[in-house]
């Protein structure tokens, strides 16, 4: 056929799928239409069906009968679960805003870049053999069409690269990839036009099979009966009709599980079948319709396979273009053409693992590397688009001539099946990090970290590398032999595993190693704060996404004044946050509990009325939770921040020690200041006694000098000046005594002499020593006195000394002439004595001051009574020593003033000790 | 603050939803059953029904059971209310 025919044919099919495309985005804005059904979501996840289904099965059915099936059984067995296990991904892919697999296990390992960098470098290397498949099959199969029966051996990558279909089928299916996926980035990473060209080529790769498979059967042959018939009396396809030796049943369970797996895994699964998802509920009718599209296009394989062997087996074409062969063997070229086309389909699913792969790589390893590197000053620019988009298309661009590459590496040495299934094996690595990270909240980072690395380096080891090998690019002794020889580290033959198919056998290690090392490392390691979130958000999706308003609450993504209250009562109580959401209310003209969506201002208000119990940091987490409509669960909220409360109680715990310290330096400041005061007051005490002293003795010298220098002095006169000079004596004398009573008092020096008297006798004697003093001034001493005597032990000298000086006082400041003094003696309860007179009064102001050193009313120089001012406070050490009580009783202005002191009407502690002096 | 409710007892004929998962993994554990080795050795005979092989007839014939199996499960049963959710307009109510 014509080069030039087949390749405008091919192309004008291309641009037909990209018209599609280009539509399909235009529509996208818009609700229901197909494209938001639920037929497309399912046929667009049959772009698991690629040119491996297309052109491969038959080869394998050809070669092995049945063992092509179980790649489609697996995805069944997994689409009866989907309604569990899909659903549940795309449910938490919404919330997550999860854009790739990569991202999904990031994000539920704590969004963590080296987990994502890891799975996109692991699908990387694993998917190059899968697109390298699809430029393979287009190449051959272009051949096929152009050089029949020719070059119908289909053999790839000879010649310089330029000449080879291959590079030009590379090329332009690139073109289409960016073409298609990456017109603009979306944050959604959602392309609802390649959706809907997907689905369009899934229809036809369906449709032109069964067309093919049809014509074949009923055409070429008289119905299945007659061709299963005419295969029987054939000696090899007889032996097809089994299943084969026992051993292949282990290759058989392998399959089935790999692909059941890789139904999930797959990049372009992750993407059409997560990512695209417009609604959940569409998961529930893929579950069906999606086996149902496997399992009509898998109905012809078999007849397709036999004819091909009956019918061309010595033509020496090779069992992956059987399809194509058998048309083209006939000259029916429309149907060889529309078959091409079919095939041509199947391999254009590779534009979308493409662009799925390009998206990971660019989003989950080059950006954050990129980022990284801080002399690029990547995070000061504005638009990073332009970026997104060029490193993509380099993505791109890159990926298909790697998988060009591994085709020219490679060549002939594997069949379709063998590349693909090469690829399943490495991307089931994902499968423990995947499922386990949804149903276990135990796994952690390094769990997925360790079982990934682990898994992948156990499948480079026994099935990428030996691909190589095979292919002369890695000595072929080492396959055989194992490295340097040793037998046990055989790379098909691990530790003496044998007799198992290399796919089997590395399928066996790699997922032992994986899921041996995931739950290993997982349950010995501990998950940060982040991470357990993020499992908790994962695992219990659907507990926390159906809440008390329904699952659609999910998409709103804002806050509900409901949430906010709920949020707030929990962490401020239930009055503050009423009394807050009132005066909101109140500020605002609002009636809150009409009001369901909360404004910017009331969330900002929660995040401060939060952040003052929690911090500003976690005030912001809990309230923007709330506000994109992901809950966390509070619960899971406060088990986090118990991490952060053992801190907090650590820091309170230091708080109250500083506390106390500074309790105690205030303490002892304050003791420090007293002391000084204490100090100061000493000195003013020494100062003033030493002036009090020297006063009297002032006089005494002047007038004895006066004496002595004037000895003709008149006789009146030196009686005048000698009384003066006895009574300044006097004075002098008595402050010293004073002043050493009060010593004495005050170091406890003094001697008490406690024996029993009769108080009424010494209140007598008193009246009677002070008698003269009351006569010189006029004044009225009066006397109150129970009758009888009241005998009291007690040291009677100091006692006498108080009231002596009580009523001295009393005489002082009573009027001259009107004066009346009262000495009164009551003795019930306590011993109570009291000096009342009716002089001036004490000031309310003095009051406090009465009873301390030096005080005397009217304490100004001009004004000074006689006495020494110390003679209070003397009176109150004996009175206190005594165990009494002193004070003055507070009268109005003008009324005079009355002290009192009371005794213990025990007797008096015995003397001699030293009584704890107060302030 | 009460949510809007969908009414889940609509219909007396529809399974509880939970019934729905547990049908879902017989299914798969069915499945399981079919198409690994016990079974599967049962049928690999020589004998040829209708001219064609018995292992073929077998597979093919119990993969479209199970397809419908898994259709019956997903069409009549009650969780076709939950889940009916997506980018819809808001839920009225409160």
């Amino acid at each position: 056929m014509n080069t030039a025919l087949v390749a405008a044919v091919s192309l004008v099919y291309l641009l037909a799928m990209f018209a599609i495309a280009f539509w399909g985005d235009r529509r996208s804005g818009r609700e229901g239409g197909i494209i938001q059904g639920p037929y497309v979501y399912a046929l667009s996840i049959a772009v698991y069906c690629t040119s491996w289904t297309f052109y491969g099965s038959v080869g394998l059915a050809a070669e092995q009968g049945v063992h092509y099936l179980p790649i489609y059984l697996g995805p069944t067995l997994m689409a009866a679960l989907w309604w569990i296990v899909l659903r549940k991904m795309v449910r938490i892919s919404k919330i997550n805003r999860i854009t790739s697999i990569a991202d999904f296990i990031a994000s539920r390992h704590g969004k963590r870049p080296l987990l994502g960098g890891l799975v996109a470098a692991i699908a990387l290397v694993g998917l190059v053999p899968y697109i390298a498949l699809q430029l393979k099959a287009v190449s051959i199969t272009f051949s096929v069409m152009v050089d029949y029966p020719v070059a119908a051996d289909a053999l790839v990558g000879n010649g310089a690269f330029y000449s080879d279909e291959a590079f030009y089928a590379a090329l332009i299916l690139a073109a289409f990839a960016i073409l298609f996926g990456t017109r603009h980035v979306d944050a959604s990473e959602h392309h609802s036009g390649m959706v809907a060209a997907i689905a369009f080529e899934s229809l036809v790769k369906l449709v032109t099979f069964l067309l093919a498979g049809a014509v074949i059967t009923f055409v070429l042959f008289s119905g299945p009966a007659d061709l299963f018939d005419r295969a029987a009396d054939h000696e090899r396809l007889a032996q097809l009709f089994h299943m084969g030796s026992p051993g292949d049943y282990g290759h058989w369970i392998a399959l089935t599980l790999v692909s059941m797996v890789a139904i999930l895994a797959l990049p372009r699964q992750f993407q059409v079948a997560v990512v695209e998802n417009v609604r959940e509920g569409h998961v529930r009718d893929a579950a069906w319709l999606f086996p149902l599209y496997l399992f009509a296009i898998n109905l012809f394989v078999l007849p397709i396979a036999f004819a091909g062997v009956l019918l061309l087996e010595d033509s020496g074409v090779h069992p992956d273009t059987y399809v194509l062969a058998l048309p083209l063997s006939r000259d029916w070229t429309a149907l060889a053409l529309v078959v091409f086309l079919g095939g041509l389909s199947a391999a254009t699913a590779m534009i979308v693992e493409t662009v799925a792969l390009a998206t990971m790589l660019g989003n989950d390893l080059v950006m954050p590397a990129l980022l990284r590197l801080r002399w690029l000053r990547l995070d000061q620019r504005t638009d990073l688009t332009r970026l997104v988009l060029r490193i993509r298309r380099t993505a791109i661009l890159g990926v298909i001539l790697l998988g060009y590459a591994y085709i020219r590496a490679t060549g002939d040495t594997l069949a379709l099946v063998g590349m693909g299934l090469v690829s399943f094996c490495a991307v089931a690595q994902f499968a423990p990090a995947l499922l386990g990270g949804i149903f276990w909240k135990g796994a952690t980072r390094q769990g997925a970290l360790a079982g990934m690395a682990a898994g992948f380096a156990v499948w480079a080891y026994t099935l990428f590398l030996p691909t190589l090998a095979h292919a002369g690019w890695v000595p072929g002794a080492f396959v055989l032999d194992g490295p340097f020889g040793l037998a046990l580290l055989r790379p098909h033959a691990l530790f003496g595993l044998e007799g198992l198919a290399p796919v089997t056998h590395a399928l066996v290690w790699s997922m032992l190693v994986n899921l041996g090392a995931y739950v290993t490392v997982s349950l010995l390691t501990q998950q940060d704060a982040i991470e357990r979130i993020q499992a908790s958000l994962f695992v219990d999706v659907f507990r926390l996404s159906a809440g008390r308003y329904g699952i659609s609450r999910f998409w709103r993504g804002s806050a509900t004044v409901e949430d906010l209250f709920d949020l707030l009562r929990r962490f401020i109580g239930e009055t503050r946050a009423r009394r807050a959401f009132d005066e909101y209310g109140r500020r605002h003209g609002v009636d809150l509990s009409r009001t369901r969506q909360a404004d910017a201002e009331l969330v900002h208000l929660c995040e401060r009325l939060l952040a003052g119990s929690v911090g500003t940091a976690s005030a912001r987490v809990l309230v923007s939770n709330v506000a994109q409509g992901e809950v966390v669960s509070l619960d899971e909220v406060m088990e986090i921040l118990d991490e952060a409360s053992q801190v907090i109680a650590y820091s309170q715990k230091l708080e109250a020690k500083s506390r106390e310290l500074e309790a105690a330096t205030r303490e002892l400041r304050a003791a420090n200041a007293q002391l000084q005061q204490l100090d100061r007051m000493k000195d003013d005490f020494i100062a003033t006694v030493t002036h009090e002293l020297r006063t009297p003795l002032t006089s005494i010298r002047s007038f004895t000098e006066i004496l002595h220098d004037n000895p003709e002095l008149e006789p009146e006169r030196r009686q005048a000046f000698l009384g003066i000079i006895i009574s300044e004596s006097e004075r002098l004398t008595r402050l010293i005594n004073q002043v050493l009573d009060l010593a004495k008092l005050e170091s406890g020096a003094m001697r008490w002499y406690p024996e029993s008297w009769d108080l009424t006798r010494i209140l007598r004697d008193a009246s009677e020593a002070t008698g003269q003093l009351f006569e010189n001034k006029g004044v009225r001493l009066e006397l109150e006195l129970p009758d009888g005597p009241v005998p009291y032990t007690t040291d009677r000298d100091r006692l006498m000394q108080v009231i002596i000086n009580l009523l001295s006082n009393a005489v002082k400041f009573a009027p001259e002439g009107t004066g009346r003094v009262t000495l009164r003696l009551t003795a019930e309860a306590d011993v109570r004595v009291e000096v009342e007179d009716n002089g001036p009064g004490i000031p309310e102001a003095e009051i406090p001051h009465l009873f301390q050193k030096f005080r005397q009313v009217g304490d100004v120089l001009t004004d000074r009574p006689p006495g020494t001012g110390l003679g209070l406070v003397i009176c109150r050490r004996i009175v206190e020593h005594l165990g009494g009580r002193i004070w003055v009783d507070p009268r109005p202005p003008g009324e005079g003033a009355r002290f009192v002191f009371t005794l213990p009407r025990e007797a008096s502690p015995a003397g001699g000790e030293a009584v704890p002096e107060g302030g | 603050m009460a949510g809007a409710r969908r009414d889940d007892s609509a219909s007396g004929r529809r399974l509880p939803a939970s019934g729905a998962r547990e049908r879902y993994v017989a299914a798969f554990l069915l499945g399981l059953v079919l198409f690994f080795p016990p079974l599967l050795v049962v049928f690999d005979t020589t004998a040829r029904p209708a001219g064609i092989p018995l292992l073929f007839l077998y597979l093919y014939g119990a993969w479209l059971g199970l397809i419908l199996v898994i259709a019956w499960i997903a069409l009549g049963s009650l969780h076709r209310e939950e889940g009916e959710d997506g980018p819809g307009p808001p839920e009225s109510g409160a």
